[in-house]
């Protein structure tokens, strides 16, 4: 089932097309990333669809709804959430806090709210820091923590930007595999320039390049893509499919 | 004032001082006996509280939120005159007067943040200080006639009697006054571990993350400009009731500006800094009678205080006492 | 025979008018050199300003030579400007604006306090030097010579800052840098010395302002400053915050503002300038022209 379309997306800024005529859609629990060199249009693509930004033109539908012009607030409450490249936790906050302050807009409750709260930090192993304050984490758990508060929402879409940035690969394996659990609830989109990662967990691999859509494909179609290579990976194929 | 957004620690070092502070101005009021100076230092020392009130309406949407509001004197009066509307043409009564002015300051201060938040940083500041200038232009212009302008209204009888406090009584209405100074300040020693308080520090350390958990934040920031107004009102309505006579000089910008001083060089970091910058104020300007002294000094001090001491008299001496990175960070300016 | 009432009317009050906006224009140099390269809300520029008028006073008490005053009353400024710069002003770009708005405040109440403790807070006049205080009375048009006299050295300043900032080395980097301050630095050159001498230069131009104007206008006192300053910053506003020919077009359409509505009630015209403030801020906080942001 469809849960996302972008139709001819495009995103001026005065002269300069961030983002021209990007279509693509996302499939219920099916894992999709965006990769591209820098400068491609991708976060201005996550930009565009979490309601940050409003396109130029083009249209972007939520399951049904069109939520093309729509607020940020607005979108978090139909179901979008989004992670940032700088991990986005207030460290003016406790753990815990943090992770109410994120269920607080989805459920009413206050009992109900600490139980989630709670059983989340567990399942994720957190749950001796829940009283400690974001600065005092290491990097990699401020990345689980910011996860976990876009997760306790229940939302449809996940968009996560650059989510492995300042993790080694062991600790972006942990997060991953966290992830994936959950992909039958909520459906990732993923950008990343961590590629051995995006070919072995993706679904689907969209492929932009200077604002427009390079290709879209399997992790092995895009390896194989010789656009792809000219653009981005230069002539190596060197990641196994 | 967002020291720790946990729970409510009981009795910090600020309360006790706190504490201190309001049994030295009651002892101070009545452990000696009764004349015209006497008199004199018992307004002084209500004077002093309701201006605290005011700097903690400014200071309480400054440190949660960021947004400096010049709009806060345009509250203050908006507070006065509506009270005296309301005890003028709706009956002596302080409860008539109390619903007015928190009524009208609250629309008010509903219009100006309402506006002011679609914008932020300077532009809200000087978006408030524009519209701070209209209680002070209309009281002097187009509703002249009933306000008498420039030189203000006079209550020629207070409603004496609320519950049973006698407010023709300096006595007592220190006591009042000094009963809701302290109302406010557990409130806001209260709000940080409330969902509110938490909201607005989370905004202002990064609103777009906020707006992407589902928060309307424009909302959520009006309702603290909101707050600032009543509050402020509420400060202007106290100070008609200690002083009967008020003019359009309490709307202009230096009131809003002596509130921002009396917040900054008292210390932004805790609720009672504010109350310490206000009685330095009143303890520099009354004792320093050269003129041009008090804002060589005012002025100096708030310099500072910005590049030095970024939390106030009150947040420096509070920390020189803590060991642990407790209040580092958090009181940033 | 209603064209001639008209063209009367519209002479005399058109000076009037004329004068009005280019006392606005000159003041707010400052401010919009000031926040157009490091987005610095000058408050203390009404300060500034009120320094100079009484340098000039001083001056024109002792010697009752104008000219001497006016130099006097732009050095003064000029002076006062460029130590507070290097002193304090510099730590501030790049700060925070409410910050820079609260020292620069700070810094007017400090600078007011010291006028008050050496100058008491009586009232001054700088009286109008005799050579220029005659009316030209043509019919029904009556025109005061010292205002086309203003006029014309407000011009003639005006043209001046055009010219140094468009034909000058020096103009074009402060003209760059009030779009673009990084940009300025890049190029190595040492960009300290050129902040200060702009500074002082928009502070030094107030200054003269205010010994200009002030035998057209009231009284000196310590805190004149005060009301000036909120119209600098209007006309700031309207023109774009950091746009100095916006700044020109915001001067006049306050100066036309002003001089016409006094005629009528003049809190309605102060209340309709701060209604378009805040649509402005509001909506278009670029200003008329367009400016930093």
């Amino acid at each position: 089932m469809k849960i996302l379309s972008v139709d001819n997306l495009t995103k001026y800024f005065g002269g300069f097309a961030a983002v021209k005529n990007l279509t693509f859609s996302l499939q219920k629990g099916q894992i999709t990333s965006i990769i591209g060199p820098n400068g491609a249009g991708k976060t201005t693509a996550i930009r565009l669809i979490s309601g940050e930004l409003n396109p130029t033109t083009g249209s972007i539908r939520l399951k049904d709804k069109d939520i093309t012009n729509s607020s940020i607030n607005k979108n978090a409450l139909l179901g979008i959430s989004r992670t940032f490249q700088v991990p986005a936790v207030f460290n003016c906050l406790t753990v815990f806090d943090n992770l109410k302050m994120a269920i607080h807009t989805k459920i009413k409750d206050k009992k109900d709210r600490e139980d989630r709260c709670k059983s989340l930090l567990d399942e994720v192993g957190m749950s001796k820091e829940m009283n400690a304050y974001p600065a005092a984490l290491p990097n990699h758990k401020k990345r689980i923590l910011e996860w976990c508060m876009s997760a306790i929402q229940d939302p449809e879409i996940i968009l996560m930007d650059e989510l492995g940035a300042g993790l080694s690969d062991e600790e972006l394996t942990i997060l991953y595999d966290h992830i994936i659990k959950k992909v039958d609830k909520f459906t990732p989109l993923f950008i990343e320039h961590r590629l051995e990662f995006v070919f072995r967990i993706s679904e689907k691999v969209i492929v932009l390049n200077q604002g427009t859509k390079l290709a879209e494909g399997t992790a092995k179609e895009i390896l194989c893509n010789e656009k792809v290579k000219e653009a981005y990976f230069g002539n190596n194929c060197q990641y196994g499919g | 004032m967002i020291k720790s957004t946990n729970r409510f620690n009981k009795f910090q070092k600020e309360d006790i001082l706190f504490s201190i502070i309001i049994f030295a101005f009651i002892a101070f009021t009545f452990f000696q006996e009764a004349s015209t100076l006497s008199l004199y230092y018992i307004g002084f020392i209500s004077n002093i509280i309701i201006f605290s009130i005011l700097s903690l309406s400014f200071m309480f949407l400054y440190s949660y939120t960021g947004l400096l509001s010049m709009a806060t004197s345009a509250f203050y009066m908006v507070g006065a005159y509506g009270g005296i509307f309301a005890i003028k043409y709706l009956g002596n009564n302080f409860f008539w007067g109390l619903i007015a002015s928190l009524v009208l300051t609250g629309l008010f201060a509903f219009i100006v943040g309402s506006v002011a938040n679609l914008t932020r940083g300077v532009y809200f500041m000087l978006i408030t200080l524009g519209f701070s200038m209209f209680p002070y232009l209309l009281s002097r212009g187009p509703l002249k006639e009933f306000t008498r302008g420039q030189s203000g209204m006079h209550l020629r009888k207070l409603p004496s009697f609320i519950f049973c406090i006698d407010l023709e009584n300096p006595y007592s209405f220190l006591i009042f006054v000094i009963t809701i100074l302290i109302i406010v300040y557990i409130t806001f020693r209260l709000l940080p571990s409330t969902h509110f308080g938490k909201a607005l520090v989370s905004i202002k350390e990064n609103e777009l993350k906020m707006k992407s958990l589902g928060y309307n934040t424009w909302r959520i920031k009006t309702i603290a400009v909101i707050i600032n107004g009543l509050l402020a009102g509420l400060s202007g309505y106290l100070f008609l009731l200690k002083n009967l006579s008020i003019s359009p000089v309490m709307g202009t910008y230096f009131v809003a500006a002596k509130a921002i001083f009396c917040s900054l060089i008292g210390g932004i970091n805790i609720v009672l800094g504010p109350i310490i910058g206000t009685l330095s104020w009143y303890l520099v300007e009354e004792f320093l009678v050269i003129p041009g002294f008090l804002e060589i000094i005012l002025g100096s001090g708030l310099v500072l205080v910005i590049l030095f001491f970024p939390l106030g008299i009150t947040g420096t001496l509070t920390n020189l006492g803590s060991t642990t990175g407790k209040n580092k960070g958090r009181g940033k300016v | 025979m209603f064209l001639k009432a008209f063209f009367n009317w519209f002479a005399t009050w058109g000076i009037i008018a004329l004068s009005l906006s280019l006392y606005y224009i000159l003041f707010s140099l400052g401010i919009v050199l000031t926040f157009g390269m490091h987005k610095v809300v000058n408050f203390a520029h009404g300060a500034l300003y009120m320094v100079g008028a009484y340098c000039g006073y001083i001056i024109y008490c002792s010697t009752n030579n104008f000219v001497l005053a006016l130099l006097f009353g732009f050095s003064g400024s000029f002076i006062l400007g460029a130590l507070l710069e290097r002193m304090i002003i510099c730590r501030l770009y790049n700060s925070d604006s409410t910050i820079t708005f609260l020292i620069t405040f700070a810094l007017s109440f400090i600078i007011i306090g010291i006028v008050k403790l050496v100058a008491s807070a009586q009232f001054r006049t700088i009286k109008m030097p005799e050579a220029l205080s005659k009316r030209i009375i043509m019919g029904d048009i009556r025109i005061e010579i010292y205002r086309l006299f203003f006029i014309i050295i407000s011009i003639m300043i005006l043209i001046g800052m055009h010219i140094f900032l468009t034909k000058t080395k020096i103009g074009n980097i402060v003209r760059a840098g009030t779009s673009n301050s990084i940009a300025v630095e890049i190029l190595g050159i040492n960009v300290s010395n050129f902040f200060t001498l702009t500074f002082a230069l928009g502070s030094g131009i107030a200054g003269l302002c205010g010994v200009l104007f002030a035998p057209l206008f009231t009284a000196l006192y310590p805190t004149m400053g005060d009301e000036i300053i909120l119209w600098g910053f209007v006309v700031v506003i309207i023109g774009g915050l950091g746009n100095f020919y916006g700044s020109i077009i915001g001067g006049i359409i306050l100066g036309l503002l002003h001089s016409f509505g006094s005629l009528y009630l003049r809190e309605y015209v102060l209340i309709f300038t701060y209604i378009l403030v805040i649509i402005i801020l509001t909506i278009r906080p670029q200003g008329i022209l367009g400016g930093r942001e």
